[in-house]
């Protein structure tokens, strides 16, 4: 039989006894709710709602003209509603309707806003101050130009990313997500093994199929898994922030998700390969837990590690993290979602990673090859690596 | 037919498998016994290249088993032990397709099997939910699921209820009906002699004696011997004296022989005492034969090797019978 579809038939009972499981969907699923509440919930507390201005009674001329200019040169919206008087622009106010009210020429809020009081009081005063020109008998488009030259001024941001807090909130969700997808996926991996080990099972399964393809098929198998896992947390973000209008979109450029399959990939197979090789010294769960803790603690601490240095995309200590094959793929993604990875770094770690996973790969089929098969006792690393095949 | 010639396996200073041979012929069966740690379960386990012999080799019809004819095979380690979650039907149907049995042959097959052996009502059943007997079922399924050449099955009788075992009977009498060569290994010896037409008597990792079940138990010369004198005129124990006599019940003994020409001096000696009246030998029990294998085996030394000191020999059983 081909060694393709020995692997293949391993792979699909990988990928039935997983993705029909119970714990898998329910995992999913409180994944999605969980992201879908934390988006919904930010742009709830988020501030870039629009300015809702009510207006009665006499306005100076051109005013809402400059309101509206001014308002986009800083990025804001404002919503216009016309009044019929001071007793309805204080009601609305202060039932919360309206943010602010402009009546004959004074501003109404419930508590002083500095963002409407710095776009209504100049607006005001400038159209004021034209139709004051005006009444003086000055040429009305006179002044206009000479005032619309110097006002409203241009605002510039020194950064010049308008998306950079959006990126930010990318990349460090990018973060989060990958270490929760990787630490899934391993543990996949070590209970699949594990299984197999306690139930006695493998006996049966390598008297006809060589170790080798059984943890390929494994580690194949768990891979879609783990894939789908990252496609449905990748879509419930891109619905989720689509839904509430958050400004995220823009930083979810295809290839940051590109780039995060194969960092995924990356992150899965070595650290999946590492908790491969743990799994198959084990053969009862009390020995598991003392081959499998340092791991674990491994993984934690480079994910720790990262988010710690994501602050600061820029700095070294996020340059090292994203270049170490433990800590790249979680430092990586989260990097480029900010922008803040040249392209030579991000291919020249994703080629580190690629060699570290090749290495641990072929260091975990050694191990789990000759110690897989010993289902009486618990074997430690060195011994493993030193059995006859 | 499967030839397993002079296969030997160290762990360490225990020799698990001693220069092991052993013959399955197509359409025979073979009882492979001896006791725990005797070297059975490395014997069957490297038929499947779950251990890798030191030397000896292992031949199917002639060639080197390899994989490709191990999907020929089918297996019942001694560890039981299928996957807790998976529906059976699926089960089985996995380790058919495993042995190369194509998909849709290998669902039929699998519902085939298992109703048959009466569990067709449960077929989307997960493992875990079924008794311990309906899983050793499955497990007995899963060895045949690719219609086997050869069947291997390391104790499958043990922890089987009279049903089960009349089962397993009928399913290996069957099987062998059929063409195919099976090799158990048991300790129920009573089976072994009313099932097999070949038997092979294993202990220290050495086959002690090999053959059908008669030529086991000629196999060591030994004869029981039984004598009746009519009044006779001196104690029997007496006329018999330095022989290794067993019973005396007043004109009547039995005296264990070490060969046929030993027989004449019992009738000599006898005859001393008065007429022989009676004279008979048989051939001792199977269980006798096995006992004094055994016991020779605990009295000498182990060949091969040392046997570490007593208060070891119960922890490194375990791993001597692998």
């Amino acid at each position: 039989m081909s060694t393709s579809r020995i692997v293949w038939l391993v792979m699909r009972r990988e990928l039935r006894a997983r993705l029909f499981s119970r714990a898998f969907v329910i995992g999913l699923a409180v994944i999605v709710v969980l992201i879908s509440a934390v988006s919904f919930l930010s742009a709830a507390l988020g501030d870039d709602e629009p300015i809702r201005l009510g207006l009665a009674g006499e306005q100076p001329s051109g005013a809402v003209a400059t309101l509206e200019a001014l308002a986009e040169a800083v990025d804001t919206e404002v919503e216009i509603s016309d009044l019929t008087g001071l007793g309805e622009a204080e009601r609305l106010v202060a039932d919360g309707e309206l943010d602010a009210a402009v009546v004959d020429g004074e501003l109404l809020m419930e508590r002083t806003s500095n963002q409407i009081v710095a776009l209504v009081g100049p607006a005001w005063q400038q159209a004021g101050l034209i139709d004051g020109l005006t009444g003086a008998g000055l040429d009305a488009d006179g002044v206009q130009a000479v005032l619309g030259a110097a006002a409203p001024i241009d605002v510039v941001e020194l950064d010049p990313d308008p998306d950079a807090d959006a990126r930010e909130a990318v990349a460090f969700a990018s973060v989060i997500l990958m270490f929760i997808a990787i630490q899934v996926a391993g543990s996949y991996i070590m209970l699949g093994i594990f299984e197999e080990k306690t139930t006695k099972v493998v006996e049966l399964v390598l008297a006809s199929v060589p170790a080798r393809y059984l943890l390929a098929g494994k580690i194949l198998g768990i891979a879609v898994i783990g894939l789908i896992q990252v496609a449905v947390l990748v879509v419930t973000a891109l619905v989720a922030s689509a839904a509430t209008g958050s400004s995220a979109l823009p930083a979810l450029s295809p290839s940051l998700l590109g780039t995060a399959v194969v960092w995924f990939l990356i992150g899965y197979l070595l650290y999946g390969a590492v908790f491969a090789a743990g799994a198959s010294l084990a053969p009862r769960q009390e020995d598991a837990q003392s081959t499998l803790a340092p791991i674990s603690m491994i993984l934690l601490i480079s994910y720790i590690a990262v988010l710690g240095t994501s602050g600061d995309p820029t700095g070294w200590p996020a340059r090292v993290v994203s270049w170490v094959p433990l800590t790249s793929p979680f430092a990586m993604p989260g990097r480029i979602a900010a922008n803040a990875a040249p392209w030579w770094e991000v291919v020249g770690s994703m080629a580190v990673g690629i060699v570290a996973v090749i290495g641990v790969l072929l260091a975990t089929e050694r191990i789990y090859v000759r110690s897989v098969i010993h289902t009486d006792r618990k074997l430690g690393w060195r011994e493993a690596w030193s059995l006859p095949s | 037919m499967l030839h397993i010639d002079r296969l030997t396996k160290r762990y360490g200073p225990v020799v698990a498998a001693d220069e092991v041979s052993l013959r399955v012929r197509p359409g025979s069966m073979v009882g492979f016994v001896g006791p725990n740690g005797a070297g059975k379960s490395t014997t069957m386990r490297s038929i499947f290249g779950l251990v890798v012999p030191d030397s000896g080799t292992i031949t199917w019809r002639g060639e080197p088993v390899d994989r490709d004819h191990r999907t020929r095979f089918g297996y019942m380690p001694e560890q039981r032990g299928l996957y807790p979650k998976m529906p059976i039907a699926d089960q089985v149907a996995y380790f058919a397709e495993l042995q190369r049995v194509e998909r849709s042959l290998a669902t039929s097959r699998a519902e085939e099997l298992l109703t048959s052996l009466g569990l067709g009502e449960r077929l989307t059943e997960p493992l875990e939910k079924l008794s311990h007997g309906n899983q050793q079922r499955v497990q007995l399924a899963v060895s045949l699921a690719n219609d086997p050449e050869l069947l291997v099955l390391d104790e499958p009788f043990s922890g089987l209820d009279p049903v089960a075992v009349d089962t397993l009977q009928a399913v290996l009498t069957a099987r062998v009906a059929d063409g195919a060569g099976v090799l158990f290994s048991s300790h129920q010896l009573d089976l072994v002699e009313r099932l097999c037409d070949e038997i092979v008597v294993i202990a220290g990792g050495r086959v002690r004696a090999a053959g059908t079940v008669g030529d086991v138990r000629s196999a060591a010369g030994v004869r029981h011997v039984r004598v009746r004198v009519d009044q006779p005129r001196i104690p029997l124990d007496e006329a018999l004296a330095g022989l290794s006599v067993g019973r005396i019940d007043g004109d009547e003994a039995t005296v264990v022989v070490a060969g046929d020409r030993e027989v004449a001096d019992v009738l000599d000696r006898a005859r001393r005492a008065g007429t022989v009246v009676r004279l008979d030998f048989d051939l001792p029990s199977l269980t006798e034969r096995f006992a004094a294998i055994v016991t020779d085996d605990a009295a000498g030394p182990l060949p091969g090797g040392d046997r570490p000191g007593g208060a070891t020999v119960g922890a490194t059983g375990e791993s001597g019978d692998r």
